[in-house]
């Protein structure tokens, strides 16, 4: 008992939070084609409160194409809409748009069947009031037609036209007498009218029900009665219009037999119809388009003798056949001997025409073959031509009797005998080319181009084919250029540079004017192709040579004689004169000395330095001299290679700009005896910064234990010298002897020194070796003392 | 039966008992009345000559300079032992060099200044009391830089420090008292180096940068007297110093001093007459000796306006020095004066025989800088006058030496043409009225820093020591150095008898020898002074004196240390008196 009642203080609590309101009209809401029905409460309306919201839901039609038709007293107070889904508002279907245009009408929504329920949502009430509604379900094409069908009787009355014209031709009405621009006016306008609401008629048939096309529905019936009254009307104005337009047509003919001839077959389809037309009319019709059918003859006779051209004359005589029937009349003899001299006469020009069409596609074909034929071209093409030949017309005039006279007679003889000519000259033209072109083919194959340029020089006048080796002086160009090409490739350079001044001579061309401008481009091209190919394969050989060689010792001027480090070839031809050819060569030697003269010695001098320092025992002497002879052909201006050089070479004085810091030299022998006593030398250039006008400093040599060891027994070196002078170890200077409490530094002291000049020091001494000795050498300045 | 004695024999116990007491007596009185020096050092001067203590400038009176190693210190003070010269900290303390040659030194902060202390009383009984305490600083230091600079060629200190430092400065003291000096970075400066160049000597920055003499120091020597031109010195109480008093005594010359010495009224004679070992010193018992390298030469200075450049050379090749120093020592006869150096060598005379400006002694000849031509070829000598005349002042110093000199040059026998040798007053040398002046050159230095500035830019007053150079702002000498009445040489770049182009490069010269830093310009300079003044014959050089120094042996010997060139007091502060 208790839980029941607090479900039911739920339910009434959850019932008192919903958002909008649900109507439930009694009596209930139901599907049925019945006119309008009140919704009610009870016997009452609905009391709406404003600022609240309400719902009411209407059951889906059960067949499609029905409308619900929603009338609401002052709906201008609520804010509505229709809807097929509706959750409390919380999930809300699509909104049906009201289908009738007049606002202040009731509201129409065209639903389908296959819907839950429809909501038809109060969305704000404006202010207090009682819901006066109504609804109706309706079928879709009765509210359409039931809606219009007073409009539809109005557009029909206002739009049938007046038949008292129509029915009075040839009686009581001439045909003369019509207006007939007015008339075919005013029906254009009214037959546009009634092709519009029979459109509307036939939509509304397109949603009929079955059941209602035997029922005696009476909106049906005034359906049925409405739509044969129109087209009825429809009807009669065609038949009206077609009646004028012929009658206007054939009047106009009096004063231009052309314009009649043009409509021949506007008449002709018109009588086709005769059965609907009345007697009055069709009588005058036949009346009117047989008086001109009487001009005929004079007509095209007139036109024949007139002609000048050679143009088939267009004349329909099936249709003038029908006409002439058709208005009850027989075909005149001179008629008949006119459509006979024009048959003969437009089966001649016709042919004529295919026959000219048929040359000029072989010529199309000739020049639209491409360029250089095969050898069976010619031949297909005279094939052609011979059947071509055939189908040309005979010439004469005895099959034209009264007309064989007449100009555009002779002149189509005239054409026929011309096209033969043509042909034939044609044929022995393209049987000279056939000739022509298997040699040519031939020659092709052999790189012949001079051959063939001779033989199209030979044949100048067919110039169909001349046309078809468009890029015989470009082929022989192409073809001696690539035999400088493979010239070059074999490395070949002698040959190759023969072939670009044979090239560069050769005036045999077909066009010499027009390819001499490319032919002096291409020789230039290949100059530059050569010399750059020279300068590749010069470079190549360089590089190759140098990476092989760049820890080499011994002989450096061998190495630098090998001719992996000479140019391939030197050209001395060039078409633009010599200075290109010095411009070629400037650019290989430029190249070529770079990598002599430059690449070579700083690598081989860094590496062969690498190892000398790594290990100045490891061939020490042979690297350094491979240094100093690199250095020999060194042109680059790197300080550090130079530095290097400097190194190594024993007759080059080594710097010391910086004082107190010990300098790494090496002494190096300057003989050669491998296996006994050698005489070794370094120098010294003493380039220091001093203050003093005549700077001397303390140079201090430190020596390998190896030299000086037994400096104590023998002098250790043979003899300094100082910018040549030689250097005694007396008066003012001393050279102290190096032992091994000093840790075998010998210094000399103070030497005089040139200031910003070259002060070298020279230094030889002996020893019984053949290697790289290190040497620390430092200077400083000495200072003066008190004691 | 009783004993009876004769008046004799009854007497004669007093007669032994009278001459035992008059003996006693008189050993008494002997020991009462001699002159006692211990716990002193006397040195001679000639009172006249008074010593003129500037450590920054030469003097004319060799004792002036070595006084200087006595009162002042220097941030390193140049010292010596058996074995050498060795430097020992003075006022710092060197920290090191870096990479940069920037040279750390910590000042020591507790020096005191003499003027730290009172000194009063007399004749070694010297009482030392406290007085505000003085402190060496970083200002002191700052302000003997700046002297030094401001006195440029003029010190020999200036070529000393200027040759290792960018700028006469420093930076600092920093926290730790320590200051830096950024050295010439084109040499590895050892610690030798380094102290050597500092050690030069420091005043107190309130002195007068001008000061005629400098009396306040902080060596181990305090002057007693400051405001006097002469004292006598004490013991510095913080300097460690052995023997407390040294004393300067006064006498009219040097012809007494080997007798005062004998007599001992001095216990150190610096330097002998003649530079002779003396026969009166003979004892070693009581006396003993310590050479070292000569500091004064003699000298015939030829007047420039009286004799031109022939004259010159022919009275230059007259006169053979080698005869002089002959008779000089009276060589082969009994009354031969003996000499010794301090190599060893005894008698060596021809050492000490000089052929060029630069002394046979000094580093120029020695290490050939210079090569005098020792064999001068005859000159016609009828170029001369017929007597040639020699000015000598004897009062100055030297008196004995000079005397001797001028009777040797009298001798007519000795030369092929009259010269006659008159004494006259110091004022007299002034006028000129000589073809050559006989002259003696104390103090020299053998070292790179020998001084030509003395020789021939010396005002020719020997009573006062003016050097008369005039430097251009530009730093190139001024031609009126040389003004002809301001030099013994009576040069003048006015002209004269000699070239004014050739005077002129002479001066340029000399200059540029006393003004560099760099040994390779000295060298040059000296190479290019000496074959000019060979060419223009402005002297006959005679030769040095031995320098040889007699010491009480009063003193242990051990304890005083000379070496070559170094100061003889040098090492005064280690001076001990011998204990028996």
């Amino acid at each position: 008992m208790k839980l029941r009642g607090i479900f039911l203080i739920v339910i009434l609590f959850a019932a008192g939070c919903a958002t909008f309101k649900e109507l439930t009209p009694k009596p209930e809401i139901v599907f049925e084609e019945n006119g309008y029905l009140q919704i009610r409460d009870d016997d009452e309306n609905f009391e709406l409160e404003p600022g609240k919201k309400y719902f009411v839901k209407f059951p889906p039609p059960l067949s499609g194409n029905i409308y619900l038709v929603l009338s609401v007293e002052n709906e201008s107070s609520l804010t509505t809409y229709l809807t097929d889904r509706f959750d409390d508002g919380e999930d809300v279907g699509r909104q049906y748009p009201n289908l009738n245009p007049d606002a202040s009408g009731p509201d129409v929504y065209a639903i389908e069947p296959g819907v839950q329920s429809y909501f038809w949502v109060i969305e704000n009430v404006a202010g207090e009031m009682k819901l006066g509604m109504t609804y109706r379900y309706i079928a879709a094409w009765r509210y359409k037609f039931e809606n219009r069908y007073e409009e539809f009787l109005n557009v029909l009355r206002e739009n049938s036209h007046d038949r008292t014209i129509y029915e009075g031709i040839g009686s009581s009405i001439l045909a003369k007498d019509i207006d007939y621009e007015g008339e075919l006016a005013a029906l254009h306008a009214k037959y546009q009218q009634l092709e519009t609401i029979h459109g509307q008629l036939n939509e509304i048939k397109d949603i009929l029900p079955a059941h209602i096309l035997d029922s005696d529905d009476a909106s049906y019936r005034d359906y049925v009665k409405l739509k044969n009254d129109l087209e009825n009307e429809m009807a009669f104005q065609n038949d009206y219009r077609s009646t004028l337009e012929l009658l206007d047509a054939s009047l106009k003919a009096e004063r231009n037999m052309s314009a009649f001839v043009d409509n021949l077959s506007q008449y002709v389809q018109y009588f086709d119809q005769s059965a609907a037309y009345p007697a009055n009319v069709l009588a005058e019709t036949k009346k009117q388009v047989g008086n001109r059918l009487d001009d005929i003859y004079e007509y095209y006779d007139a036109l024949i003798k007139n002609k000048t051209d050679v143009t088939p004359i267009d004349y329909d005589a099936g249709n003038l056949g029908k006409l002439f029937a058709a208005c009850d009349k027989s075909v005149p003899a001179d008629v008949k001997k006119l459509e006979s001299f024009i048959s003969k006469y437009n089966e001649r020009a016709n042919q004529l025409i295919d026959a000219r069409s048929g040359l000029a596609e072989i010529k199309s074909s000739v020049s639209k073959a491409g360029k250089w034929p095969g050898n069976s071209f010619y031949t297909g093409i005279l094939s052609k031509l011979a059947k071509l030949q055939y189908r040309i017309p005979r010439a004469g005039t005895r099959d034209f009797e009264e007309y064989r006279g007449t100009t555009c007679v002779k002149n189509l003889n005239a054409e026929i005998n011309k096209l033969k000519r043509d042909a034939n000259r044609r044929a022995g033209q393209y049987r000279r080319a056939e000739a022509l072109v298997p040699s040519i083919n031939t020659l092709k194959e052999q790189n012949g181009y001079r051959d063939i340029i001779r033989l199209l020089r030979e044949n100048t006048d067919l110039s169909f084919l001349i046309a078809q080796y468009p890029d015989i002086d470009k082929r022989s160009l192409n073809q001696q250029t690539k035999s400088i090409d493979a010239a070059m490739r074999r490395s070949n350079w002698a040959a190759a540079e023969k072939g670009l001044r044979d090239l560069f001579n050769d005036k045999y061309f077909f066009n010499l004017k027009k390819i001499t401008k490319t032919k002096i481009k291409l020789v230039a091209a290949y100059e530059d192709t050569m010399a750059n190919r020279i300068t590749r394969s010069t470079l190549g050989n360089a590089r190759k040579f140098i990476s092989e060689n760049l820890t080499t010792t011994g002989d450096m001027d061998a190495v630098y004689a090998n001719p992996a480090l000479q140019p391939v070839y030197e050209m001395t031809f060039s078409s633009r004169g010599k200075s290109i050819l010095a411009k070629h060569k400037q650019k290989l030697f430029g190249k070529l000395d770079q990598l002599r003269y430059i690449e070579f010695p700083e690598k081989a001098i860094k590496k062969l330095y690498s190892a000398l320092t790594a290990d100045v025992t490891d061939n020490g002497v042979a690297r350094a001299r491979a240094i100093v002879g690199h250095g020999k052909y060194y042109k680059g201006s790197d300080k550090k290679i130079k530095k290097i050089i400097g190194e190594c070479d024993p007759t080059a004085s080594k710097w010391l700009t910086k004082p107190k810091t010990y300098r790494k030299i090496f002494a190096l022998p300057i003989t050669s005896n491998l296996q006994g006593e050698n005489e070794y030398m370094f120098k010294i250039n003493l380039r220091l910064p001093s203050e003093a006008r005549f700077p001397v400093f303390d140079v201090n040599i430190r020596l390998p234990k190896e030299i000086a060891e037994d400096a104590g027994n023998r002098r250790w070196y043979e003899k300094m010298m100082m910018n040549k002078k030689l250097l005694k170890n007396e008066g003012r200077f001393t050279i102290t002897a190096p032992t091994a409490a000093n840790g075998y530094e010998c210094q000399i002291t103070p030497l005089q020194v040139v200031k910003d000049g070259d002060s070298v020091l020279e230094v030889r001494f002996k020893h019984k070796s053949f290697k790289v000795f290190e040497i620390s050498v430092m200077a400083q300045r000495p200072i003066m003392k008190k004691n | 039966m009783e004993k009876k004695t004769g008046v004799f024999e009854g007497n004669k116990k007093y007669y032994y008992i009278g001459g035992a007491a008059a003996a006693v007596l008189a050993v008494l009185l002997f020991f009462l009345l001699r002159s006692t020096l211990s716990n002193q050092i006397a040195l001679p001067y000639i009172a006249h000559q008074k010593p003129r203590v500037d450590p920054h400038l030469p003097d004319a009176v060799a004792l002036s300079d070595k006084l200087d190693e006595v009162v002042f210190d220097g941030l390193f003070n140049i010292s010596a032992n058996p074995s050498g010269i060795t430097y020992e900290d003075g006022l710092g303390e060197l920290i090191g060099i870096d990479e940069n040659d920037v040279v750390t030194v910590r000042l020591k902060p507790k020096k005191l200044w003499h003027n730290s202390f009172l000194l009063t009383g007399e004749d070694g009984d010297i009482t030392v009391s406290e007085a505000e305490k003085i402190y060496f600083t970083e200002k002191d230091l700052r302000f003997t830089l700046r002297r030094i600079e401001k006195l440029g060629s003029l010190s020999p200190d200036y070529i000393l420090v200027s040759q290792a430092l960018k700028q006469l400065d420093f930076e600092g003291p920093d926290a730790n008292n320590e200051i830096h000096f950024q050295f010439k970075q084109d040499r590895i400066w050892t610690e030798a180096d380094i102290k050597e160049v500092l050690s030069f000597k420091i005043l107190p920055y309130e002195s007068d940068i001008n000061a005629s003499h400098y009396p306040i120091g902080t060596g181990p020597y305090a002057t007693i007297h400051p405001k006097e031109e002469v004292s006598d010195y004490y013991a510095n109480p913080t300097a460690g110093v052995t023997i407390p008093y040294l004393s300067l005594k006064p006498f009219i010359d040097n012809s007494t001093f080997i007798t005062e010495f004998k007599n001992n009224n001095i216990n150190v004679l610096l330097s002998t007459p003649f530079g002779a070992m003396s026969p009166l010193l003979e004892d070693p018992e009581d006396y003993f000796y310590k050479s070292n390298i000569s500091t004064t030469f003699f000298v015939l200075l030829f007047n420039t306006e009286r004799l031109n450049i022939t004259q010159r050379k022919a009275l230059r090749s007259m006169i053979d020095q080698r005869v002089l120093i002959n008779r000089f020592f009276k060589v082969g006869t009994e009354q031969q004066r003996h000499i010794t150096d301090y190599k060893g060598n005894k008698d060596n005379y021809a050492d000490y025989l000089n052929y060029s400006i630069f002394p046979s002694s000094t580093y120029y000849v020695d290490e050939e800088i210079v090569m005098p031509v020792k064999q001068i070829p005859p000159e016609d000598l009828s170029v001369l006058p017929d007597t040639i005349r020699v000015q000598v002042c004897l009062n100055y110093g030297h008196r004995e030496e000079l005397s001797e000199l001028a009777e040797i040059l009298n001798d007519r026998s000795l030369f092929k043409r009259t010269i006659k040798v008159t004494a006259v007053q110091n004022e007299d040398l002034k006028k000129g009225n000589y073809d050559t002046v006989l002259l003696a050159f104390s103090g020299y230095k053998s070292n790179f820093l020998f001084d030509l500035y003395s020789i021939f830019m010396r005002e020719p007053d020997l009573a006062t020591y003016k050097i008369n150079l005039k430097v251009n702002p530009d730093g190139s000498v001024n031609p009126a150095t040389w003004r002809g009445d301001n030099n013994f040489c009576r040069l003048s770049t006015a002209g004269g008898n000699d070239d004014p182009q050739a005077v002129l490069k002479l001066l340029d010269y000399m200059h540029g020898f006393m003004s560099s830093r760099e040994i390779g310009d000295k060298q040059a300079y000296a190479r290019f002074i000496d074959e000019m003044e060979y060419d223009m014959a402005l002297g006959k050089w005679l030769f040095s004196l031995p320098s040889l120094a007699y010491f009480s042996t009063q003193f242990d010997a051990a304890s005083i240390d000379l070496y070559g060139v170094a100061s003889q007091l040098s090492t005064i502060e280690k001076w001990r008196e011998r204990e028996d």
